[in-house]
């Protein structure tokens, strides 16, 4: 029998999501202004799948376009203050206010400046992917033992080859561990985004805001749940390309 | 090349260890190396064997005196790719499988490699081949961390001596495996070394494995870090596992350690 068929495996995992539902069912039998039922969650879910799916569509492009831009970006600057001491000494100091920088605080302002249409909400979920990359890129291209350094060194390797041959690829898991945190954060920074623009039409977020303010808390907690299922989708694509691209690293070893 | 293989010339090395202290690593170190020759310096620990290894190969720079390797700058004789490095580590990039690390250093610094091809009138390095005599041709496709320490130090072996470098620098590369590895690794080494005639510069601290090696063994004292004695060990080549148990063998493991011993006291007193 393989592993994730014995009852061992899965059994913990169903006695815990029954026990939450009837901890849930329990909550709203008492309190129905506070909590749907989860019938009512799923009945909203099933009418109004197509609403549901292509507001979810909009919230993942502006999560992934937010990805790539931050994530990018993040990259390159990793590299350029790795590379660079001047770059360091400029970019990082920068790098670090804005992290610690609310974003909820930023996104409205960047409503006003940019307006209601998807560039807000592209720099949010950017920035909010930034940060991790840039640190971990920075401090996995410097995560080349010294012995290797020195091999390449009496060879004369150049800093370009030294960075595409050593750096880079010593950089992988360093990268792909701030891709773990950053892939499921995006969706937090597209709804954040969408939650500051009152007059957006479209995504989860602006779903959300609609439909709490209506009172359907059946619709508030669909989108919520529909928020989870993206962000665990997102965990677990860059998981399996983590698998394939670091079959090399310790990490992957069972 | 020249006759000369590493000619250093009343080198010094003074570290700066903090609280206006200093540690002089290497004080007034001359050393001549003929080409083609395997060359061990051996003393005990802080002694500057592998500060002067470091000078050699160009990752640190004396502050006084001067080093040529072939003729050139360290510097030069890195960019013209004439030297192979042996790390205390294998220091292999666990990403890539065996040949491909071998491999590697023969794709950076194309140009130079390309030179000293056209210069020697021979084709690039066959690695596989090279795999082959060192018996990792089984495992050539593997990664590193899938083969043993052992394995793992032939490659990076292997990896310096697929450059054909006219000077090959070894710190201490066998110091982390065991006894019975680390005698089968001397053997292959110096077989290798046999085919490919380049000139060893050799640090160890065991006397047995620079006894064994060596044509010439290079003896340090530490504070400061300076030579104490060179000796020429006159053993017939090849020099295979029998030879250990000879009693010209055992007087030379004597005469060494003797020195050694001389160079620790000189230093204590």
């Amino acid at each position: 029998m393989r592993k994730s068929l014995h009852p061992s495996f899965w059994l913990p995992l169903v006695l815990m999501m029954t026990a939450l539902g009837l901890l849930w069912q329990w909550g709203a039998g008492r309190m129905p202004y506070l909590l749907p039922p989860l019938g009512a969650i799923r009945d909203t879910l099933i009418e109004d799948a197509g609403y549901y799916l292509s507001n979810a569509l909009v919230t993942l492009q502006e999560a992934l376009g937010g990805l790539v831009l931050g994530g990018l970006s993040a990259f390159v600057i990793g590299v350029l203050v790795s590379e660079f001491t001047v770059a360091r000494r400029a970019i990082m100091p920068v790098a670090v206010v804005l992290n610690v920088t609310p974003l909820v605080a930023i996104a409205p302002a960047l409503v006003v400046a940019f307006g209601f249409g998807a560039a807000p909400k592209l720099i949010v979920t950017g920035l909010i992917c930034f940060f991790p990359v840039l640190i971990n890129t920075s401090v996995g291209l410097r995560a080349v033992p010294l012995p290797v350094l020195q091999v390449y060194r009496t060879v004369h390797a150049s800093r370009l080859e030294t960075l595409w041959h050593l750096r880079i690829p010593s950089a992988l898991p360093y990268l792909f561990a701030a891709l773990r945190i950053v892939f499921p954060l995006s969706v937090v920074g597209a709804v954040v985004a969408e939650l500051s623009a009152a007059g957006s039409a479209e995504g989860l977020g602006t779903a959300i805001s609609l439909a709490s303010s209506m009172n359907r808390l059946a619709a508030v907690y669909a989108s919520i749940a529909i928020l989870a299922l993206l962000g665990s989708l997102l965990l677990l694509a860059v998981t399996l390309l983590e698998r394939r691209l670091l079959h090399w690293h310790e990490t992957q070893s069972a | 090349m020249s006759a000369e293989a590493i000619r250093v010339n009343r080198v010094r090395r003074v570290y700066d260890i903090g609280s206006g202290g200093s540690l002089t690593a290497l004080d007034d170190v001359s050393l001549t190396i003929p080409a083609g020759t395997f060359v061990s310096v051996i003393g005990p620990s802080g002694c500057g064997k592998s500060t002067l290894l470091r000078v050699i190969a160009g990752l640190e720079q004396p502050d006084g005196g001067e080093v040529h390797v072939g003729g050139v700058t360290p510097a030069q004789a890195a960019e013209r790719k004439m030297l192979g490095l042996v790390p205390q580590t294998p220091a292999l990039l666990p990403w890539l499988s065996v040949l491909k690390n071998v491999s590697l250093p023969a794709k950076v610094n194309r140009s130079a490699g390309r030179k000293r091809r056209t210069a020697s009138g021979t084709g690039g390095p066959d690695m596989v081949e090279l795999l082959r005599k060192a018996g990792l041709h089984d495992v050539m496709h593997k990664l590193p961390s899938q083969i043993s320490g052992g394995m793992q130090q032939r490659a990076a072996i292997v990896r310096a001596f697929g450059l054909h470098p006219d000077v090959l620098l070894m710190d201490e590369p066998f110091s982390a495996l065991d006894e019975f590895t680390r005698e089968a690794l001397q053997e292959q080494l110096l077989d290798l070394w046999d085919e490919l005639k380049a000139t060893v510069l050799f640090v160890t601290h065991s006397v047995s494995e620079a006894v064994r090696l060596s044509d010439r063994i290079v003896v340090m004292a530490p504070h400061p870090g300076r030579i104490t004695d060179v000796l020429d060990i006159d053993l017939p080549r090849p020099r295979g596992q029998a030879i250990l148990k000879t009693a010209q063998f055992h007087r030379y493991e004597d005469l060494v350690r003797d020195r050694l011993r001389g160079a620790f006291q000189g230093a204590a007193s």
